[in-house]
């Protein structure tokens, strides 16, 4: 098959590989006839650019407000609301749509049949759009979980679980219709991934609502954070690893049609992610309050992952072996091979990162960043690529509109790739390195934070620039779609396939002797094909291995007592301070502050006493964080006098010149919500955090009123504004200046303002 | 939650999770093993499930002229 520019005439001889039996085209007796529905591959296609699109911008503007605060002009513009979106778009909206392209083409091809039902097919389509929506609606606005890509509220999180169970059946009920006996891996990447997601997504956001677009986490403190990245490390394992994977095995070989290199491997690959990728997920709380054992099983874990996925790997490139010289010619290729290459090469730094020494350099930083980039920017979005210029001349039936351009796309994208990464693994390594440095007199050789922070303007500098780049290949390739979708024929081409069903019985051909004796069935291999053929068993079979790994690290975190160690002086939140806490989410301040110090001398110098697992019971949800764009905050409670957080909040460059915090002024003026403080001290209560006589009816805001006038007062005998007790900022203080103060402190403070330490 | 945590944290049940890693890991190894020494030929048919449908692009032809953008 030729991509391009084939002639005529070549395309029926090229079809099929040696071996396989070539499809019969004429009509027969006893085949069935039927169409595959590329509308709605279409329509995921456009979805996927578009979304692609947004996603990619906003992640430009969160890039360019870290060097120039000032475009922090709104609170629903500040990047600590924009940052989710970011994240969220490219994940789920991008990288989903692509996904569902993917599989709906691949799958009906693979299956010899069209989707189950089109009907099924629209309604998901429409409704993940409308989640998209709104999730760019509600993030902005600041109603978010705070749990990373988990952000959106519980209502959303409904409708995707109703979507995504829609698109279950859609496409179980396709491999139960379909007319080829056996599974090809690639959709047996498909089956892992829709059945994890759904396990991961149901688990991470079991949540108490408190209104409408407010809920908390059931979990609590460490318990939270470990389902947390139970869930974002298998995210990122199964929304976009093993998605694309599958799409890796279905478009490889088109591309280069040819099979595959190695089956075999393919099908190690497989099984390896399956049963380990779920145990890694504590490799993001290392040195945290999690558990030791927790965390060097994750560790272990994640180092096995590195074979399988340089399997994987090289799997892909072999897949090339005699057709290298294709990839001169071939964008789509061309693309295949840097996402392919991205993801070795992002492989190799996850079991990396996850070795506990490697990660104490690491964590909090824009390695991280830098990481998750080289999977997204090179393995998703080349893979996205690639599949979507494959697909355009035979979605809408005419030629690309332009290699050239195509090609084009390929080589800024790339540069773009290298300019960000090369960037923000430097800014990730050198503010590592700074945060740890000492002086010869045993001193921090950078205490102010800010400092370290400074340093990194170039390379941020950079990044935004080769993410520009990458954002002008996205540009190009909408103009290519554009121009291709004009030049479709006025009427789509159907045509018709024609194949025999399935046999209702199914015999797998004898392979010589028959197998006698438990080994010799063991090694026949007959036990694997069969659970190729039965895609019920072989589901529930990756249920089973995602299920034992999940359970086994999680229910002695939660049932092991000795694992969450109490602390007596830790005690709930004040009403007040439940509410400051609401706003501080709400801000996103999570997604550059950190609460959680490590156990290193560098920390405990800078920051304070290094966290416990006990300081965190009653974190509905919990606010570790995972960056620290600004210093960490676990210990802030009673560092500075109250005026200084209202005049830090209100300009932030007040206080520190250089400091890139957006500013918070409107805190000053919002009137506190206090009828809201009642529900919210009501969902705590019943999440089973003891707020004894707060929960009587109407009893809450009348505390937080009371704590609020002492604050107030403090504020202003401190020489600041006057007559801040109705607003948001006295919350906020409340909170900030509580935290980390009950487990240092042998008794919890007076309910009132601080003055200076 | 609580009388189920002191309940759970007395009883010593970490033996069984102990096996259960083990099996876990045993039944993984094993379906690795056989399947790396298994003949290439096995999955023959299935690699080249991909390549048996005919999805060429199509390409214009002389009489095919109306296209919707000149409508």
């Amino acid at each position: 098959m030729m991509l391009f520019d084939g002639a005529p005439g070549t395309v029926a001889a090229e079809s099929g590989a040696p071996g396989a039996p070539a499809m019969p085209r004429v009509p027969s007796s006893g085949l069935d006839s039927f169409s595959y529905d590329d509308d709605i591959v279409r329509k995921f296609m456009v979805a996927t650019f578009v979304w692609g699109l947004v996603g990619m911008l906003v992640g430009l503007i969160i890039a360019l407000q870290l060097v120039v605060p000032a475009l922090n002009f709104a609170p629903w513009f500040s990047f600590g609301r924009l940052r989710p979106l970011h994240t969220n778009a490219v994940i789920f909206a991008f990288a989903g749509n692509a996904f569902f392209t993917g599989a709906y083409y691949s799958t009906q091809r693979l299956c010899k049949t069209r989707m189950f039902s089109d009907r099924l097919g629209r309604f998901h389509f429409w409704g993940w759009q409308a989640i998209i929506v709104a999730a760019a609606v509600t993030l902005p606005l600041g109603f978010t979980q705070a749990k990373e890509y988990a952000e959106l509220e519980w209502p959303i999180d409904i409708a995707i679980a109703v979507v995504w169970v829609v698109f279950a059946v859609n496409f179980f009920g396709t491999l139960k219709q379909r007319r080829e006996r056996h599974l090809y891996v690639a959709i047996w990447f498909y089956i892992a991934s829709i059945i994890t997601v759904a396990i991961l997504h149901i688990f991470n956001n079991l949540s108490v609502p408190a209104g409408w677009f407010k809920s908390y986490s059931i979990y609590a403190g460490v318990q939270d954070a470990f389902m947390q990245w139970w869930y974002g490390h298998n995210a990122v394992a199964f929304f976009l690893t093993t998605p694309f994977l599958g799409l890796m095995y279905y478009f490889m070989p088109k591309a280069a049609e040819r099979p595959v290199y190695s089956y075999k491997l393919s099908i190690l690959h497989f099984w390896s992610l399956v049963f380990i990728y779920i145990w890694a997920g504590p490799h993001h709380l290392h040195y945290t309050a999690l558990p030791e054992w927790a965390s060097t099983l994750g560790m272990a874990f994640s180092v096995m992952l590195w074979m399988p996925s340089w399997g994987g790997m090289i799997n892909g490139l072999l897949t090339l072996r005699g057709a290298w010289h294709k990839v001169v010619d071939d964008p789509v290729l061309k693309f295949f091979v840097v996402a392919v290459t991205a993801y070795g090469m992002a492989t190799f730094e996850g079991p990396m990162l996850s070795v506990k020494s490697v990660n104490a350099l690491a964590h909090y930083t824009d390695w991280i960043i830098a990481h998750v980039h080289t999977g997204t920017l090179g393995w998703n979005g080349f893979m996205t690529f690639g599949m979507i210029y494959w697909l355009l001349p035979r979605l809408f039936q005419t030629k690309l509109y332009s290699k050239k351009l195509a090609e084009l796309h390929f080589w800024i994208g790339s540069f773009g790739i290298l300019l960000y990464v090369v960037a923000i693994y430097s800014a990730g390594v050198t503010q590592g390195l700074m945060w740890r440095a000492f002086d010869q007199t045993g001193r921090l050789a950078y205490p102010d934070f800010i400092e370290t922070v400074v340093k990194l303007f170039p390379m941020w500098w950079m990044r935004a620039i080769g993410g520009g780049f990458y954002i002008v290949g996205m540009l190009l390739f909408g103009w290519n779609i554009l121009m291709t979708w004009r030049n479709r024929p006025a009427v789509y081409d159907v045509p018709v396939i024609q194949a025999p069903p399935l046999a209702r019985q199914y015999a797998e051909a004898p392979r010589g002797a028959p197998p006698a004796g438990a080994w010799a069935r063991f090694a026949n291999l007959g036990w694997h094909r069969m659970w190729e053929g039965r895609w019920l068993l072989f589901t529930v079979m990756v249920i089973v291995a995602v299920a034992v790994a999940s359970l086994f690290e999680i229910i002695p975190t939660f049932l092991i007592r000795s694992n969450v160690p109490t602390i007596a002086a830790v005690k709930p939140y004040t009403p007040l301070e439940l509410a400051g806490r609401d706003i501080y989410i709400r801000e996103g301040c999570f997604n550059c502050h950190s609460q959680m110090i490590r156990p290193f001398r560098y920390e405990t110098e800078r920051f304070g006493e290094y966290s416990k697992a006990g300081e965190f019971v009653y974190d509905h949800p919990f606010l570790w964080g995972s960056r620290r764009i600004g210093p960490d905050l676990a210990r802030e409670g009673g560092k500075y006098p109250d005026l200084w957080h209202v005049r830090h909040m209100q300009d932030p460059r007040s206080i520190t010149a250089k400091s890139i915090m957006p500013a918070f002024p409107q805190l000053l003026t919002n009137d506190l919500d206090f009828n809201a403080i009642q529900r919210k001290v009501d969902a705590m209560a019943m999440l089973g955090v003891p707020y004894g006589d707060a929960v009587l009816a109407g009893h809450a805001p009348v505390l937080a009123h009371a704590q609020a006038a002492l604050i107030a007062d403090t504020i202003a005998q401190q020489g600041g504004p006057a007559g801040l007790q109705n607003k948001e900022i006295v919350a906020v203080v409340a909170y900030l200046q509580r935290l980390g103060w009950d487990a240092t402190h042998l008794s919890a403070p007076a309910a009132g303002g601080k003055g200076a330490p | 939650m609580k009388s189920l945590s002191d309940v759970v944290s007395g009883a010593g049940l970490h033996i069984y999770a102990e096996v259960a890693l083990v099996i876990f890991f045993a039944v993984f190894i094993a379906i690795v093993l056989r399947v790396l020494i298994a003949k290439r030929s096995t999955w023959e048919h299935e690699a080249n499930l991909p390549l048996e449908d005919d999805d060429a692009p199509p390409h214009p032809s002389p009489d095919q002229g109306t296209r919707h953008a000149d409508q």
